[in-house]
């Protein structure tokens, strides 16, 4: 089943061409990972299927509006006084809804213990270190139940060990996801779809980089490079 | 003298009346990091008083207009080119100061009350004051019981709150233009020049001790309701001007506080 259908989309800001003429279908329980270089338009893809900024040209469908969305930047004020329970309840918000009820409570405890972070829900945010913010993100994505859920470098700034946690619950979370990262090395477990965008997209069928391990470990140099030009070659 | 004594039920009245503003404002205020906007807001309504004085217009009603003005603009520009708004912000706060001092000059002989709405005259407050006041603050009480919830997620992360499908835009324009009424509401009382001042210290005090935006609110009011009370006290004692006081002791506070990791 076809979740987004993305068709001939090109988008730029003011003048500046960012991304050109992109075709993708993303369908139930796919998990795509988009990579390339800063600046090459990630972001900005992620936000059009958001529906943040309108493409310039081509279309957008989408076959669901339940969408989940896990921040690129940690971009909120760490000095807002709340806890963790209060941030993941905001996923529960809606346009007409104001109040939060007993099984908003229900599913907010759920969804932390998902990510375990359930011992943590009444601590203040701004106690919590990069990893364990990241994870409260996820889950305040995540209490809305959504069909897709929207990840822009979830691990950008957390240590190994946290990035490899992270890693293992998306993958044990049973939904599309699309997922902006940098960290192949943890990314390809239980990826099916890679797309590198640099102005303009390139899909690769996850199994393809599995061919460029060496001795089974993963390309180091310039890993995310080394992809692009595979695909080319391959072309 | 003996006015005086009749003036003082007014003051209190006003000190908590503005409190609950400070309470739910001041801390909507600190945690959008708009104190800058609101000083626009703030400083910008002096076009509304000096409008008001050359057109002979009800000073209050007409500031409320005009600051209700300066709030839309401010929403539109920030909404619209967020990393150049502070330009703009600052264009605002002058260009109302200066429409304010053009036509107050062209009013011959009223300088003498522009001075109290620019410092604020808390023991001068009059029955029509204190019934703005009661009005503002219904509204706020309202705005806040029912929007809590919603305005703490866009003054969080205005990113989630759009996928989650709330009208960010009309929040946060709702949001300005409270703070504009809130403005008015206190000019009387605490002054253009220090509303700023009186309403972002008790938050950012309150910040630091609590939780919740909830408790910081509560939190921030009975701050508020101190600094002011006893700003008064003080000032009666030393015979000195009330306003400056409260914002003296309030400051005090504020930076104690600066100790408080
Ligand atoms: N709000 C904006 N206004 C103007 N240009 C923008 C804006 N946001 C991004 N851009 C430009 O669009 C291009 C793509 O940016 P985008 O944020 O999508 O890149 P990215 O691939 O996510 O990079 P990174 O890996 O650094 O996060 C960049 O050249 C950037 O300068
Ligand atoms: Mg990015």
């Amino acid at each position: 089943m076809n979740l987004i259908e993305i068709k001939n989309v090109s988008f730029s800001y003011n003048d500046e061409l960012v991304l050109k003429n992109i075709n993708l279908t993303i369908k139930k329980n796919d998990y795509l990972a988009v990579i390339g270089p800063n600046g090459g338009g990630k972001s900005t893809f992620v936000k059009l299927i958001l529906g943040f900024i309108k493409p310039t040209k081509g279309s957008i469908k989408l076959h669901t509006q339940k969408l989940g969305y896990v921040p690129q930047y940690t971009n909120f004020s760490l000095d807002i006084p709340i806890t963790v329970l209060d941030v993941v309840l905001q996923g529960r918000i809606k346009k007409y809804k104001f109040f939060y009820n007993e099984e908003d409570k229900k599913e907010v405890y759920e969804k932390l213990k998902l990510v375990k972070m359930y011992e943590y829900k009444d601590k203040k945010i701004s106690e919590l270190s990069g990893g364990q913010r990241q994870r409260v993100l996820i889950a305040r994505a995540m209490v809305s139940n959504p069909d897709v859920l929207i990840l822009d470098e979830p691990t950008s700034a957390i240590d190994p060990q946290g990035q490899k946690e992270i890693y293992d619950i998306l993958k044990s979370l049973n939904i599309t996801k699309i997922m902006i990262s940098h960290d192949l090395n943890f990314l390809l477990e239980g990826v099916n779809k890679v797309a590198w965008i640099s102005k303009t997209l390139v899909l690769h069928d996850a199994p393809d980089l599995h061919l460029h391990r060496k001795d089974g470990h993963f390309c180091e140099i310039d890993f995310i490079n080394e992809v692009h030009k595979c695909k080319v070659s391959n072309d | 003298m003996i006015d005086i004594i009749t003036l003082i039920p007014n003051s209190f009245y006003a000190s908590f009346l503005i409190s609950i503003a400070v309470a739910i404002m001041g801390s909507l205020i600190v945690i959008n990091k708009s104190s800058f906007i609101a000083g626009s807001i703030a400083h910008g309504s002096f076009g509304g008083i000096g409008l008001a004085i050359y057109f002979s217009l009800p000073i209050l009603l007409m500031t409320s207009v005009f600051a209700v003005f300066l709030a839309l603009i401010l929403s539109y520009i920030s909404l619209k080119i967020p990393h150049r708004s502070d330009a703009v912000i600052g264009a605002v706060w002058a260009v109302g100061m200066s429409v304010g001092i053009l036509f107050s000059e062209l009013t011959p002989g009223y300088n003498a009350g522009l001075i109290s709405y620019l410092f604020g005259s808390i023991l001068t407050i009059s029955n029509e004051d204190i019934y703005m006041m009661i009005g503002v603050d219904t509204l706020l009480i309202i705005f806040i019981s029912i929007l809590y919830n919603q305005i703490l997620l866009i003054s969080y992360d205005k990113e989630f709150a759009k996928v989650r499908g709330l009208n960010v835009g009309f929040l946060y324009t709702l949001l300005l233009v409270l703070i504009s009424l809130t403005v008015v509401m206190s000019v009387r009382a605490i002054g253009l020049i220090l509303i700023i001042a009186m309403f972002t210290m008790p938050p950012f005090i309150a910040e630091k001790f609590t939780k919740s935006l909830k408790g910081m609110m509560i939190l921030s009011g009975i701050l508020s309701a101190i600094f002011m009370i006893s700003g008064i006290f003080i000032s009666f004692y030393f015979d000195i001007s009330a306003t400056a006081t409260i914002i003296l002791v309030a400051t005090t506070f504020f930076f104690l506080s600066l100790f408080k990791k």
